[in-house]
């Protein structure tokens, strides 16, 4: 295998090792329709309205590889995984989640699902030829995150290097939450996630997803895809914690499709990245469907983050609420993009877009655009954004009281991002974030 | 010689964006009394005011502000709140997210060095809220978020009750406020004043008299005219100055001999 075939060097074919073992033929299909999407399609640019300020010149695909297996295969407890892992798993322990999935680079290193879950038939999975997770994955993978949307979706497609299906049962109402840990260490690697959950009818079901790397992984580069199904009834919440060193190239593209009566809440909360794509849209294909779309970001140094969500009401009386914060520090800069659009038939439409920025820096940006496209004609549609400053004469009033000026920017940023995670829907991890930007609000 | 328990202020001279707004101040309010500063819009009351806490927008060209003996100038505002030193803002600031208990708690931590537990503080913040005839449910809204003009004029002097200053500034507490709301304040403050058995000063800023006349016990009233302070006496100035008016004792002075107005725009 020469050196080429390990980088993603734009060449006609597809690096041979993100073929497995066995992989089913319309995998490999799709693999190779979507690396000619990858190749047909030009790198972003900053003349495109949606990358306005993405800007890409530092970006090169020839500076990552595929990620590989870490020294090792799987384990059969938590304990016996390497310690950084450990130490971001604590303080859960494994039996606190109906299902646990640890993911060290490409390769699944622990899986487990209580005997509970199991039995009532929940199925959580790696991409695999078995049945039934081979069928579900063909009927669903890439129907709502089509290949050529951008390069960075169509190399996820091409490439993808780890894979979770999910399935909940019907009337099944899950607890305990899953969850799905991602671990990433190696220095210019690529990880290409897929995941897919399925909640059937009248399910219940949280899964987690938590990113995680070196707080001084010098580079590396991810882009992820979920696809989520809420068919009539079920309700589902999907927390994503991103927590990536601060070198990596991001792109996340999440998606959710709602039938009649559905529920989905996202719950996200991004802290690392060089530059990230978030890229959250929830479609309410079904009457009666809603949707609460919660995301909190906190930036520092150089990052760019960017929002880009997509509230789609399709069908009558349906709702969706969603409420993005971000904080800036330093230079930071971020962007919110986001649209409502109500079809003609959706009558009844409830639809609530609010995007607040606080930045704590001069030097830091926030750019938000809402967006409407409105074809019904009994609706609701609000939307608002606000850029504010915590501002020399706040700061002032604080401090004399008494408070250093750090801890006078902490209670500010705790006040404005704490009523967001007050509406996430897992303790334990909700403790986290808030240590994550404690962190990264006085340990400047 | 500097007096070590008082707040002594010496030839402060203070500019604003490049203008010189205090022109040497001379002021001394000891631990233990209750001082007034009055005078008429644009005299550099507040500009004082702003300065002796550190705002940082005014710039310091000359002078010293002593606190116990120790030039304070250079101490960022939170060091100055950590050795005594309170500011009733005129216009207190909207902190939103922020709600007005735990902020109280956070402050009052950080302000003493002590550690308090949340039960414990919650009781006294109480009993506070209520010699300001504030209802509890106060300490949970947001810190002056959508408060009334008065609401947030008793916010400050809660504040003040909390954070068991040594040393308070007020600065025109009372604009803004209906007479009723006038004398509660007032009353708290003297309240809180005979509490301190003499460890607290308070100098009282005012463009009015009204205030003044429930404070007990006032100890001296100052005058402040262009930027520098140009009379000081007992508590019956206050009064004279109510039937005199400002203007009047402009005109006074500018008759005495040795005051020379310094034309506009001289420098």
């Amino acid at each position: 295998m020469s050196t080429v075939d390990q980088k993603l060097t734009i060449n006609d074919r597809l690096s041979p090792q993100v073929l497995k073992d066995g992989e089913p033929a319309w995998l490999t299909e799709l693999r190779q329709q979507a690396w000619e999407t990858f190749l047909r399609l030009p790198l972003p640019s900053t003349k495109e309205e949606d990358w306005r300020r993405f800007d890409l010149r530092g970006f090169r695909w020839e500076d990552y590889h595929l990620a590989t297996p870490p020294p090792y295969t799987v384990v059969s407890s938590v304990q016996q995984l390497p310690d950084p892992i450990q130490s971001q798993l604590r303080p859960a322990d494994a039996d606190q989640w109906a299902g646990l999935m640890v993911f060290h680079g490409p390769r699944r290193v622990f899986s487990y699902l209580s005997e509970a879950a199991r039995a009532k038939g929940v199925l959580m999975d790696e991409l695999t030829t078995d049945q039934p997770t081979d069928i579900v994955w063909q009927s669903h993978l890439h129907a709502l995150i089509r290949p050529d949307t951008s390069k960075f979706v169509a190399a996820h497609a091409a490439l993808m290097n780890a894979g979770v299906v999910v399935v909940i049962p019907p009337k099944l109402v899950l607890e305990k939450p899953l969850h799905l840990f991602f671990w990433l260490d190696e220095p210019g690697a690529a990880l290409f996630d897929h995941i897919l959950v399925i909640a059937r009818r009248d399910s219940q079901v949280t899964v987690v997803l938590h990113y995680a790397s070196p707080e001084n992984l010098p580079s590396g580069l991810h882009s992820s895809g979920l696809e989520l199904y809420a068919e009539p009834g079920a309700a589902v919440n999907i927390l994503c914690l991103e927590e990536w060193s601060k070198s990596l190239y991001d792109f996340q593209f999440l998606r959710g499709r709602l039938d009649q009566d559905a529920y989905l809440k996202w719950s996200l909360a991004n802290f690392g990245a060089r530059m990230k794509r978030l890229d959250v849209h929830s479609q309410l294909a079904g009457r009666g469907a809603s949707t609460d779309m919660l995301s909190l970001t906190i930036a520092d140094q150089n990052q760019h983050i960017e929002h880009h969500t997509l509230q789609e009401h399709v069908k009558e009386n349906c709702k969706s609420d969603l409420l993005f914060k971000v904080v800036l520090l330093d230079r930071s800069s971020s962007v919110y993009r986001g649209m409502i659009r109500v079809h003609p038939k959706a009558q009844g439409t409830d639809a609530y877009q609010a995007n607040r920025n606080l930045l704590l820096s001069s030097n830091a940006r926030a750019d938000s655009m809402p967006l409407l496209e409105i074809q019904a004609n009994e609706v609701r549609c609000t939307h608002g954004a606000t850029i504010s400053r915590l501002d020399e004469l706040q700061l002032f009033y604080l401090m004399s009281r008494g408070l250093p000026k750090r801890l006078a920017e902490k209670i500010v940023v705790d006040g404005f991002l704490q009523p967001v995670l007050d509406r996430f829907p897992v303790p334990i991890v909700s403790d986290k974030i808030r240590r994550l930007w404690e962190n990264k609000i006085s340990g400047r | 010689m500097a007096q070590t328990d008082a707040l002594e202020i010496r030839g402060l001279r203070v500019a604003v964006d490049g203008k010189e707004i205090l022109k040497g101040v001379d002021l001394v309010v000891p631990k233990g009394e209750i001082h007034a500063l009055m005078g008429p819009n644009g005299s550099g009351k507040s500009t004082l005011a702003q300065t002796l806490m550190g705002h940082p927008r005014y710039e310091v060209l000359e002078g010293q502000v002593l606190w116990k003996g120790e030039n304070i100038l250079e101490l960022s505002p939170d060091e100055r709140a950590k050795k005594g030193l309170f500011l009733a803002f005129q216009y207190p600031v909207e902190i939103p997210g922020v709600a007005l208990g735990n902020f109280l708690h956070i402050a009052y931590q950080a302000r003493t060095g002590q550690e308090v537990p949340v039960g414990r503080f919650h009781r006294q913040l109480v009993q506070k809220l209520k010699l300001l005839d504030m209802d509890p449910s106060f300490a949970n809204r947001n810190l002056n978020e959508g408060f009334s003009g008065g609401e947030k004029k008793r916010c400050e002097i809660l504040q003040m009750a909390v954070l068991e200053p040594e040393m308070v500034v007020m600065d025109e507490t009372d604009s803004g406020l209906d007479i009723d709301a006038v004398r509660i304040v007032a009353n708290a403050v003297n309240r809180i004043f005979a509490e301190s058995q003499g460890k607290m000063g308070v100098l009282i800023i005012t463009h009015y008299q009204r205030i003044l006349r429930y404070i007990q016990p006032l100890h001296r009233v100052n005058v402040m005219m262009d930027g520098r302070v140009v009379l000081s006496d007992g508590p019956e100035l206050a009064e004279r100055l109510e039937e005199m008016g400002y203007d009047f004792l402009e005109k006074r002075l500018h008759e005495q001999a040795g005051f020379v107005k310094e034309p506009s725009g001289s420098d």
